[in-house]
């Protein structure tokens, strides 16, 4: 076994990893302080809204694995059948940044925030904002295409 | 027909045919992760001290940036985490598939931690970022209790997830890996895909980072906050009319602040009487909660000299109450090291010039290493205890 070079490939172990039990534990203490917590606030956590934050702790897991993976499989399926090989690569990349910046943005653009009369928050002009990165992004994604695909193949 | 019948099936691990969902990929997202999500709760356990202090554990007063430097670490740290969990979650996903669907209790205790792990690190980075969009209608309940114990479900879960996969991912990550020279797709490598990922990170973060780092203020052009714009060039948390306060109210010639409490000869000064006091003059930051913040000038009296002055005694703390007649920051706590720190001015001036009224006028705390939800505005009485 010693004589195996280091670099040979093994495979990944099969059953628990002997630190599972007492990660559990000490995990398990961590999740414990935390619900505690929610249990002792549960008035502030619930004062308005009972379902509040369990609701929107489940809904925004629902939304990402029932909706937001799906799309994005979507997408990676139709990037696959209409995006030619040596320039897939890019286009992947140029979406998944693209996507990632407007999920962050949309509240923004939107408008969605409360400025209660306040001028200082969110002063600036988001769609403005947002178009500005997508378009940098876009750039750098078709320069990088066009290196890619004019590159020789090997 | 048949086709389309088994389209309608639930996926399985196996349905994912990417060599992207490989251990190799989820361990470096799961190490980065775990420096991002460790950066934000420490950071949040900092800011949740300074707004929740307790009895055995008093902050200190210096470094006079550190606040600024943490909660503009946390929300930076945050946001770049986005692209990190997504890439992250996506990369696994097809284990949310997995069949048995619990295998044992053993396994079911691992999907259930991981449940909170998933759950919570969603809801936290959700919460987050809708948070500093000022968007609360989704938020129902108090952002800060209900984000900061979620924080602590996800950190266990996290504690959890890393004694399940230790082994795993130091394999993943070494060099007899059985996925390092994984299949090659024809798409992005995994070599592209983590690049893609970090430099998403990397964009997001020049996008926001210049509401807390001047320099990149004009680029950052989906910031929340301009730290350079506002009453007399600097933002507000909160205006004058927002706290119900009014220009009457802060009328100068009926101003009076009184200092109070545990103390020898109970105060009651006007505004000639504080101006004639001995002035200080400090550069100190307002760095809020969300993250943004700047730097400025300001004049103003000490408060370890109203105190001596009041004849309170060495090692006393004290309350700062605002004019406002409710909210959660209508008063905030100074210990015994920041009454004492001799930065800690009740300001009447900012660069120069007499507070506006947004900014506090005619009198308000700043003191160093502090939320700039506890900068008390509209000062009217110090209470030592």
């Amino acid at each position: 076994m010693s004589a195996t070079p280091s670099s040979t490939p093994v495979a990944y172990p099969e059953g628990r990893s002997r630190w599972f039990w007492p990660g559990l534990v000490v995990g398990g203490m961590v999740m414990a302080v935390g619900v505690r917590g929610l249990i002792v606030n549960r008035a502030a956590l619930m004062a308005t809204n009972p379902p509040g934050w369990l609701g929107l702790w489940l809904g925004a897991n629902l939304v990402h694995d029932l909706v937001l993976v799906p799309a994005v499989l979507a997408v990676g399926l139709a990037v696959r059948r209409l995006v030619p090989a040596p320039v897939r690569a890019v286009v992947q990349a140029g979406l998944l940044c693209s996507a990632v910046v407007v999920l962050y943005a949309l509240p923004l653009v939107l408008g969605l925030g409360s400025t209660g009369g306040n001028d200082t928050i969110l002063p600036r002009d988001y769609g403005r904002g947002l178009f500005f990165v997508l378009a940098v992004v876009a750039v750098v994604t078709a320069a990088a295409a066009l290196f890619v695909s004019r590159r020789p193949r090997e | 027909m048949g086709e389309g019948a088994r389209r309608l099936r639930l996926p399985t691990t196996g349905s994912f045919t990417s060599p992207l969902h490989a251990p190799r990929t989820a361990a470096v997202l799961g190490l980065a992760l775990g420096l991002t999500f460790t950066v934000c709760f420490l950071t949040g356990l900092l800011s949740h001290l300074h707004q929740h202090p307790i009895g055995w554990l008093t902050l200190p007063s210096r470094p006079a940036g550190l606040y600024r430097l943490s909660q503009g670490a946390h929300v930076i740290t945050g946001v770049a985490s986005i692209p990190l969990l997504l890439a992250k979650l996506w990369t696994v996903y097809p284990h949310l598939w997995a069949r048995p669907v619990l295998a044992s209790p053993a396994h079911a205790l691992e999907r259930l931690s991981l449940a909170a792990l998933v759950g919570g690190s969603l809801f936290l980075l959700f919460t987050g970022t809708i948070n500093i969009a000022y968007w609360y209608e989704p938020m129902r309940f108090s952002f800060t209790a209900g984000h900061y114990w979620a924080a602590w479900i996800t950190m266990g879960g996290l504690l959890v997830h890393v004694g399940a996969k230790v082994t795993t991912t130091r394999l993943a990550l070494s060099k007899r890996s059985p996925d390092r020279h994984g299949p090659a797709g024809d798409g992005l490598s995994r070599r592209g895909f983590l690049t893609a990922v970090g430099l998403t990170s990397g964009v997001l973060v020049v996008a926001i980072a210049g509401q807390t780092v001047g320099a990149l203020r004009r680029i950052s052009v989906l910031a929340p906050r301009r730290p350079d714009a506002g009453p007399q060039g600097y933002p507000v948390n909160r205006t004058a009319a927002q706290a119900g306060i009014d220009a009457g109210g802060a009328d100068e010639r009926r101003f009076l602040l009184s200092v109070e409490g545990d103390v020898r000869r109970p105060l009651t000064l006007d505004l000639a009487q504080l101006r004639a006091m001995p002035q200080r003059e400090v550069t100190l930051p307002i760095s809020c909660v969300e993250g943004w913040s700047f730097s400025a000038r300001w004049t103003g009296v000490p408060v370890t000299a109203l105190l001596a002055l009041a004849g309170a005694a060495d090692g006393s703390g004290a309350t700062v109450e605002s004019m406002e007649a409710e909210g959660a920051y209508r008063t905030s706590p100074l210990n015994r090291l920041q009454a004492r720190d001799p930065d800690t001015l009740l300001a009447l001036q900012l660069d120069g010039q007499p507070l506006a009224l947004d900014h506090g006028f005619p009198l308000r705390l700043i003191a160093p290493n502090r939320p700039g939800v506890q900068q008390t505005k509209w000062v009217r009485r110090i209470v030592v205890a």
